[in-house]
This record gives C-alpha cells, structure tokens and sequence, in this order.
C-alpha cells in the first residue's frame, strides 16, 4: 500500500514541479512528499537548466533534443501536464512499482537519487555518507 | 551356508576344501558388491543432487555497494516490517558505524562503514542479512529440520522446531543466524527472512522497498545475475568484475557487486563454488551405510571364517581319529 501512495505523491510532486519549472518566474520548485522527515527541498529548475548541458542531461527520455523545454512543450497547462503525467515519457511510466522480472529498473525515487547523484555525489558527503542527505537537500526538522 | 561352501557331491577328499575357497571368495566377492551398491546408491543420490541448480524462478536481492550511502533505511524498514523492538541506537545517527556489527535477535540487517581503500577520505557501506544459499549449510547442519530453502528463494527457519543447538550459527559461512540470548524459556534464532510473506503476496523486501538510492535491488535471481553483469560491462572503471554470491558456497539468492576486492570488506571470500553440504555429503551419506551394512558384512565374513575353522577342526580331529586306528 505504502508505495503506491508514495509514488502517487512523489509524480503528483513532480508535475507540479515541472509545471512550475515552466510556468513560475523563479523556477524554484517545493519538494515535501518526506516533510514529516525533513524540510522540504527546494529545487531550483531553472538553475540547473541553465548549468546542465541540455535536457537530457537529467532527462534521459529527451537525451538529444534542445535546453529550452518550450522548444517540445507547450506552455499550455492542459498539455503540458498531460505531456508530464500521462505521455509515454512520463517518468513514472517505467520508473513505478518494483518488477521483480525486470529488476534493472530503478524505482522512481532511486531513480531521481540516481540522477541527482549523476552531478552532485562528493560535493560535500552528497551521495557517498549519510551525513550527505541532510547536507544539500534533506534538511532536518529542527 | 553349508550347501554354499561346502561340495555337496564330496566322494572327493581334496575337492571339498577347494570349492569351499572359491565358493567363499564368490561370497566375499558378492558381499563386497552389497557393500558397494550401499554405497554407489549413496553416490548416485549425491551426484543428484549436485546438478540440482536451485528453484528456477527463485528471487533474490542485489546489493550494489558502490550505490549504498549508508542511510539506513533499510534497517529502519527491516525493523518495522519484523515488528522488531526500538533500537538502543537511533536510525539516523551514524555513531553505530564506530564498531563493525552483525545481525542480531533485535536486528536482522545491519549496515557497516568500511574506508574506502580507492579513497581515504570517502565510505563503502556493506549491508549484510541473511544471504539465502542455494543450498544453505544451516538447514544441513540443523538436526531437527528447522530450516527449509522455499521456492520463492528464501530460507526460512521454523522456531516450532528449533531446541536451540545453535548448529546453524556454527555451520552459516556469513554469521546470519543470530540467537536470542535474553529468552531463557523459549529460545530461538533469529534471521533475514526475505520478507517471504511480503514476496508470495507479490511485494518486495522491506529493506529494498525503502533503499533510496536503488542500492539493493530486488528481482528474480537469474535476472538480478544479468544486471549485475550489465552494470560490470558498462562501467568496468567502477566495478570489480565478481558477482559475490553467484557461485560462493554453491550460489546465494542475496548477492553484491563492489568497486574493491570483497575482501577488503570482510566477505568472506575464501568459500568453495560448491554448496558446503558437498563437504560434508559423503561423510554423512556414509554414516547410515557403516552402521547398516558393515555389521551384516563382518557378521557374515565372520560367520564364515568360524565355518572354515569349524570344518578344518572336524578334519584335522577324524584324521587324528584315523592315525589312532593305525
């Protein structure tokens, strides 16, 4: 039951966060599906768009096409969120429940750690010691 | 007996004692076959067993120790999954990393921290559980039938039959099995149980439902074997070219990838490929053979020993009779 639910919020959480990547002025998205855990993570889309060389540098879907998400999206929100959530490239399409047939694919939250981790593992104890996740983006609840 | 050894025509003086050698060889010979089609049918059970490759479609768990970050939420989510008791040391503090730990009644995975000998100043985190061979040395060793390897890959241990031997903890090659020291009147082990009830019912491992980062990786064995291979194949600079637990004491249903040598983190690496039962197999097998068939066999060699003598006593006693009449 519990993953499901998790991963339910964790896309829900993801298309408000590449709706607000797109549509926000800031480009700084909330994360908070652990905010029982954890302050939640703000994410700054339109930085690492601007630092990353292309889409799919974190996207491996859009592997190939070009830094600006309007150049494939629309900035619609109907579209955009369909194109996010319900397209065959949705990230939870592949990355859902665990499959123990197909085991090479990562779960949508190892996933998204395994990205991150892509670029940030040894800035500091990111990715490499525990201390790591409260370091840059899990910080604790004081 | 008698018509065996000894000539039943007998009109010849010399014949007797010549047939009565090579009937007695035949038996000797034919007592030697029994004994050794005991013993080839032991054999043929062992080699049996031998091509015995496991469950097919049995599942297992793949730790990727380049992955682990050392979080623990694997042992959070073990805890709760088990109902086990609160541990003294919080989840979140990394303070239980100072001492090098195995898994106990309270705590059926553990998380260590090893220095990475690629690099001073980073951590390699080793989980360790239960490995679940294929073949595990615990149900061997266990008298009492206790453990039993399942289809689904797990080894599970049935405390209903357990008296508290703690054979198992002796025979496991990876200190899994831990005992419960604090309950005197009812005694029992505790250990990794791959979320069995979780599987049949079409879930994961708890442990590998939580890991964050996809360290432990939860899958049908055969196919768990090929990522391991892929992820080798694809980044050789990252990984050691070993699957830890393919073929180590006759291949585990938990198995690691690493980036340094498994010994450096203290797995041990010194196992045969073969399951460990085949070390002890044929001393075993051999057991019920000695304590059947060799006292028929000796009893049988003996009782035709003491024939012979019998029948050259008689011989030597009616020629002594013979020499008096002279």
């Amino acid at each position: 039951m519990k993953i499901p639910v998790m991963l339910s919020i964790i896309s829900i959480l993801l298309t408000a966060f590449l709706y607000a990547a797109v549509t926000a002025d800031s480009g700084l998205v909330t994360l908070d599906s652990l905010k029982d855990k954890y302050e939640a993570v703000q994410f700054d889309h339109s930085k690492h768009t601007s630092l990353a060389g292309g889409c799919g540098d974190c996207h491996h879907e859009h592997s190939g096409s070009g830094s600006n998400c309007t150049d494939c999206h629309s900035l619609d929100k109907s579209v955009f969120q369909n194109a996010v959530t319900r397209s065959f490239t949705a990230c939870k399409n592949c990355h859902d429940a665990v499959n123990p047939d197909n085991p090479g694919m990562p779960s949508l939250k190892a996933a998204y750690h395994q990205v991150c981790f892509g670029c940030h593992r040894g800035m500091g104890s990111v990715g490499t010691a525990p201390a790591g996740c409260t370091e840059m983006c899990h910080a604790k609840i004081q | 007996m008698d018509d065996i050894i000894r000539n039943p025509e007998g009109d010849n003086e010399s014949e007797p004692q010549d047939k009565a050698i090579i009937s007695r060889r035949k038996f000797l010979i034919g007592s030697a076959a029994v004994g050794s089609a005991a013993l080839f049918g032991n054999c043929k059970t062992a080699s049996a067993a031998k091509e015995f490759s496991g469950w097919p479609d049995r599942f297992g768990c793949l730790t990727d120790l380049t992955m682990c970050v050392g979080c623990r939420s694997c042992e959070k989510a073990c805890n709760e999954a088990n109902n086990m008791p609160e541990p003294d040391v919080p989840f979140d503090s990394a303070s239980v990393f100072e001492q090098k730990r195995r898994p106990t009644a309270k705590a059926l995975t553990v998380v260590n921290q090893y220095k990475n000998p690629k690099d001073e100043n980073s951590f390699i985190y080793r989980k360790i559980q239960c490995n679940h061979c294929n073949e595990p040395a615990c149900a061997t060793a266990c008298p009492v039938h206790a453990y039993e390897k399942t289809p689904e890959g797990a080894v599970l241990y049935d405390p209903e039959k357990c008296f508290g031997c703690r054979y198992c903890m002796v025979a496991c090659p990876f200190y899994a099995p831990a005992y419960d020291y604090e309950s005197a009147l009812e005694p029992r082990i505790f250990k990794c149980v791959l979320c069995h009830d979780r599987i049949k019912a079409g879930g994961v491992p708890a442990c590998a439902e939580a890991c964050p980062v996809g360290a432990v990786t939860f899958g049908k064995r055969e196919e768990l074997i090929k990522v391991a291979r892929k992820r080798i194949t694809d980044k050789p600079d990252r990984y050691i070219d070993h699957i830890y637990g393919e073929y180590e004491a006759g291949g585990t249903s938990w198995m690691y990838i690493s980036g340094v040598p498994f010994e450096q983190l203290d797995f041990p690496v010194d196992l045969p490929k073969k399951a460990l039962v085949e070390e002890t197999k044929g001393f075993l097998g051999a057991v019920p053979v000695v304590f059947a068939v060799w006292p028929a066999l000796f009893g049988m060699i003996y009782t035709a020993l003491r024939h012979r003598d019998e029948i050259e006593k008689g011989k030597s006693q009616s020629h002594e009779r013979e020499e008096e009449k002279k």
